[in-house]
């Protein structure tokens, strides 16, 4: 058995958020209880400069909101934290375009080809909270809300500084949304994470090799609803590792 | 938090100069011109500088053929040359208690530009594709599979950062005892979307890239793979600290002033708990583009201006999500071919034309070598990326 000798942190705000109909039409059966856990959005993001604004993709709108809305919530600024983006896809949607103009032989967008990098949201996120602190932006297949949990606890034990997690998707464009077991609906989770003190009820993470797989097939649904509801452990398994969060 | 010193106790590097550590170095060290080479398929109808690995790569093996694509190749062609020393740490820690990641910013993204074509073309992706190729996450999953480890795996994408943040996450893994080695690195490979971009951006050089140079006009794209082993450890190359931040600033520029530059590498030093004046060596992330080295200038001279500093990227073309592992990488071996009290420091590759408005940092000279004080050498390693995305490395050798 390997576990983590890990920090215990406290989800000190959240936020879940998804375009209206993306999740009951998503290929992927989500529980009503997990569905339900998340609001519309992005919603109009009128605190972003239109210059920035329509730049950025549903997935960095969705990121963007949900980010805004949990720190909101949890009355911490956003230039006073750490990021961590976590994105199995990224953008994918932007760079079909791209894609598309390369076959062609067009000339490439040079305003898409900057948002088309991976970590596009952090770069926007900086700009609009003016947030001068590290952003890290993950990739990890199915396991990406799990490594990305585990960097920002990581990273806690590192330093106190709170660190904002957030994980986004957009729906895969055609014709990449069938070559994926289980794909996830467009969405965005953020999650501000900090170190839990005395009186807080915690969250520990663990990882043991093995386990059969489990889950809905979304971890961040999944662990959403873990953690809203009074169960004292999940365990989230992919074959080669299990995730197990205890409180 | 464990506080234990972190060693990368062996490496394998591909790029431009070469397929093996040794040969890359030998190029380096003893080439005075570049590794680029022309190339009229990237972008159809130009002609444009690359650094593009030679030679034939490694196959993927049949059992990892939905990961079959170049940036695994050359990732293949890097682990290829630890296998010894990969082969004892599995044996040392177990497969669970090693962990993978990797920086990279194309992934495969060169297999499905040709798999997209064909989805336009004919109305399926073919037969081969897989999703596999093209996921960013693949490229540590891949070293994972190949490896047979089973310790946390994921992919760090960031732009030209990622192979240097890579490093800081790995930090993290071993400093919180979630394992007790990491497979660090990068890795990314040459496509038409990568070199069409920077060409939409107008940041492509026709000429090897002049950092520092008054004549400097642009970079040039380039691709390859460097893979550490990181674990605990005494002697040997230490991984001293890692320092990170944001510019806040601009989707595709850098602040000019260099404030973040700056922050990232004060962060590092601090991580290390060392000054500036300790630096023996910057290797710059020197991308020959008018607005990086000028604020880059800006920043390495907040440190000093005695410190010698110097770009390779003229010699190997800028390998994107790769650059920072591959940077430091050549770091690795500078320090590794020290002998006695003294170090080599790496080439600058220019036309020794200063630019008079940048701050006049002290280039290093062609094979020159320093003994540093104490005989603590400390090498900092500079990356930069798209929106602002900073991160400067530092590894060392007591000598």
């Amino acid at each position: 058995m390997t576990a983590g000798s890990l920090l215990t942190v406290k989800v000190a705000g959240w936020s879940a958020l998804a375009p209206r109909d993306s999740l009951s039409t998503c290929e992927t059966s989500l529980p009503q209880d997990v569905r339900a856990l998340f609001s519309d959005g992005p919603g109009k993001l009128s605190f972003v400069d239109p210059l920035h604004r329509r730049r950025m993709s549903l997935l960095d709108r969705l990121a963007m909101a949900a980010a805004y809305e949990c720190l909101g919530q949890a009355r911490t600024p956003p230039s006073e934290v750490r990021l961590v983006f976590g994105s199995r896809h990224g953008e994918t949607g932007v760079l079909v375009g791209l894609l598309k103009s390369i076959h062609q032989g067009d000339a490439l967008s040079p305003t898409a080809f900057s948002v088309s990098v991976h970590h596009a949201f952090t770069g926007f996120f900086s700009m609009i909270a003016g947030n001068r602190h590290s952003s890290r932006a993950i990739a990890a297949g199915e396991e990406t809300f799990c490594c990305g949990f585990l960097e920002a606890v990581g990273q806690l034990m590192e330093d106190e500084t709170p660190v904002l997690f957030v994980t986004a998707e957009d729906a895969l464009p055609t014709p990449f949304g069938p070559l994926v077991r289980s794909p996830e609906p467009a969405h965005a989770v953020a999650l501000l994470l900090t170190r839990a003190g005395p009186a807080d009820r915690g969250i520990s993470l663990s990882i043991v090799p093995g386990g059969e797989q489990t889950g809905s097939g979304w971890p961040v649904g999944d662990f959403l609803f873990w953690h809203q509801s009074e169960a004292s452990d999940l365990r989230l398994s992919f074959g080669a590792r299990t995730w197990a969060w205890a409180r | 938090m464990i506080d234990e010193r972190l060693i990368l106790s062996t490496m394998g590097l591909v790029c431009s100069l070469g397929v093996e550590g040794d040969v890359v170095w030998t190029t380096l060290m003893d080439g005075s011109t570049s590794a680029l080479v022309e190339d009229s398929d990237l972008w159809p109808g130009r002609r444009v500088l690359v650094g593009r690995v030679p030679g034939p790569l490694p196959e993927i093996p049949a059992s990892l053929s939905r990961f079959r694509c170049r940036n695994n190749q050359l990732t293949l062609s890097a682990l290829k040359q630890m296998e010894p020393a990969t082969t004892a740490a599995v044996a040392r820690h177990g497969p669970s208690r090693i962990g993978v990641v990797m920086g990279s910013s194309t992934s495969g993204i060169a297999e499905t530009e040709l798999a997209y074509a064909h989805w336009l073309d004919r109305g399926t992706l073919p037969e081969q594709f897989n999703y596999a190729q093209h996921e960013m996450g693949s490229v540590a999953e891949f070293v994972a599979e190949f490896l047979g480890l089973t310790g946390p795996t994921f992919s760090i994408s960031t732009a030209c950062s990622s192979g240097a943040k890579a490093f800081a996450s790995a930090k993290m893994l071993l400093k919180s005892g979630t394992c007790d080695a990491v497979l660090v690195g990068g890795a990314d490979s040459l496509c038409r979307m990568t070199v069409q971009g920077f060409g939409a951006l107008a940041s492509l050089s026709g000429s090897p890239a002049n950092p520092l140079s008054r004549h400097r006009n642009g970079l040039n794209v380039g691709e390859g793979a460097a893979v550490f082993l990181l674990e605990r450890g005494s002697g040997g190359i230490a991984l001293h600290g890692v320092g990170e931040s944001s510019d806040a600033y601009h989707l595709s520029a850098p602040d000019p002033e260099g404030n973040g530059a700056r922050i990232a590498m004060e962060s590092a030093l601090t991580d290390a708990g060392m000054s500036a004046e300790q630096l023996t060596y910057i290797n710059l992330h020197g991308t020959g583009t008018i607005q990086n080295d000028r604020m880059e200038a800006k920043a390495v001279a907040t440190l000093g201006l005695t410190i010698p500093v110097s770009s390779t990227k003229g010699f190997h073309g800028h390998a994107l999500g790769a650059a920072g592992a591959i940077e430091v990488g050549l770091c690795w071996l500078a320090l590794a071919h020290g002998q006695g009290k003294r170090v080599p420091l790496l080439p600058h590759l220019w036309d020794g034309q200063r630019d008079p408005d940048l701050p006049p940092l002290r280039v290093a000279g062609r094979g020159e070598w320093v003994v540093p004080p104490g005989g603590k050498a400390r090498f900092l390693s500079n990356s930069f990326a798209f929106g602002g995305n900073n991160a400067a490395v530092i590894i060392g050798r007591d000598l």
